[in-house]
């Protein structure tokens, strides 16, 4: 692939790539950075990566994956997130479970992590997220069932 | 339909809104979903304008120089298949145990080779087996297939729980690089990967209770080295952990 061909996958792909890490990170500049740190794994362990919905799982993964570790990594003095996420508009429901998420995390594995945010924040079926993360559909319920059982001993 | 996820609107948007897609006639009747998009757009619209150009130069330089890092070697088919030939002998020589001889895993006819390559910080190596990696670790897999199929990969951890590494995917006879990589979760102790061949359709539900049928005849992943099926496969034991333990 040649600098033009990156370009012209990267005008493409980027917004979708953005949003996703605006979604997580909640912060403009974060998610900036965030995009193009995205996009080049993306490539560099991809190379055939195209513009259709076969790189939608994967470009879900590489995201996901690199905004949690983030967040996990983040100083406390620039942890935004679950601020962020209160001033929100959205319906309390979904900011409660946002926060819930956020809040709790940092106990699980990456794996849970991210069947977490995939279930909780985005509202993916459980056939999505087997399909975006590789897994079986029964290991991505036992999975979210466990999240759900420690997170209530966490919370309690 | 319900309100789609951001995956399926990801979808949808990815396919360039095609008049025919199921998320097309929902948007028409729900408001909520239409502001979701404008908001979309508007994110889309800050991107063009304000990310894209920041970063593209940066991005293609980057990938641009990248070709000849770790996944370049994958761009290399006969130099990988070289240097794995050298690779296989020097580990059978190296390696090799009468009594408790782990599988071979360069492929010969009528069996599937199966290698594994990590990727940790800038560092890229072959996986040996009984090799210690850690969480974050990128793996990839290469597979020498019998002829034309399927393949897939799997591991089953301590615990009993299998993970779907590699989807099941077409390969003709001969090495395969696999596209993608894995990421290492956090998860500790023996882990076994396995890479099954079929000339025809695999169902991973038949392979999770095959690695369930074997777990419970061998007592455990370390022991475990075939599972129970009429199938090309072969398999590589990992232990999950820190440097220090």
């Amino acid at each position: 692939m040649d600098r033009d061909e990156i370009s012209q996958l990267y005008r493409r792909l980027g917004p979708l790539i953005y949003r996703r890490c605006l979604r997580l990170l909640r912060d403009p500049d974060n998610a900036r950075d965030a995009t193009q740190e995205v996009f080049v794994r993306a490539l560099k362990h991809k190379e055939t990566l195209k513009a259709d919905r076969e790189c939608l799982p994967w470009l879900y993964r590489v995201a996901t994956n690199y905004c949690l570790n983030f967040i996990r990594d983040r100083k406390p003095k620039d942890d935004r997130a679950p601020e962020a996420l209160l001033q929100e508009g959205s319906s309390e429901s979904r900011l409660a479970a946002r926060q819930q998420v956020f809040s709790i995390l940092g106990e699980f594995d990456l794996k849970t992590q991210q069947i977490a945010v995939y279930s909780l924040l985005d509202g993916m079926t459980q056939e999505e997220i087997s399909a975006v993360m590789g897994l079986s559909r029964k290991t991505v319920g036992k999975k979210l069932n466990r999240f759900s059982e420690r997170s209530k001993e966490l919370l309690s | 339909m319900n309100c789609p996820s951001d995956y399926e609107l990801d979808a949808y948007w990815l396919a360039g809104r095609p008049e025919d897609h199921p998320v097309h006639g929902h948007l028409e009747g729900c408001e909520s979903c239409r502001k979701r998009l404008e908001e979309w757009e508007q994110a889309d619209e800050k991107f063009r304008n304000e990310v894209f150009p920041a970063t593209e130069e940066e991005v293609v330089e980057r990938l641009s120089k990248s070709r000849s890092g770790f996944f370049g070697f994958f761009t290399y088919p006969r130099l990988a298949a070289a240097a794995a030939v050298v690779l296989a002998v020097v580990l059978a020589v190296a390696l090799w145990r009468p009594a408790d001889r782990e599988a071979t895993y360069i492929g010969v006819k009528g069996t599937l080779g199966l290698e594994v390559y990590c990727q940790r910080a800038e560092k890229v190596f072959r996986v040996n087996p009984g090799e210690r990696l850690l969480a974050e670790d990128r793996v990839r897999f290469a597979v020498s297939a019998p002829g034309p199929g399927q393949v897939m990969i799997v591991s089953v951890d301590q615990r009993g729980e299998v993970s779907l590494f590699y989807p099941p995917g077409p390969v003709e006879g001969g090495r395969t690089e696999l596209e993608g990589s894995t990421i290492l979760d956090d998860s500790r102790g023996p882990e076994r990967i396995f890479g099954v061949f079929s000339e025809g359709p695999l169902d991973f539900n038949v392979i999770r209770s095959a690695v369930e049928r074997g777990l419970k005849d061998s007592g455990g992943v370390e022991n475990l080295k075939k599972l129970p099926l009429e199938l090309a496969q072969n398999s590589l034991l990992i232990h999950k952990g820190s440097i220090g333990e």
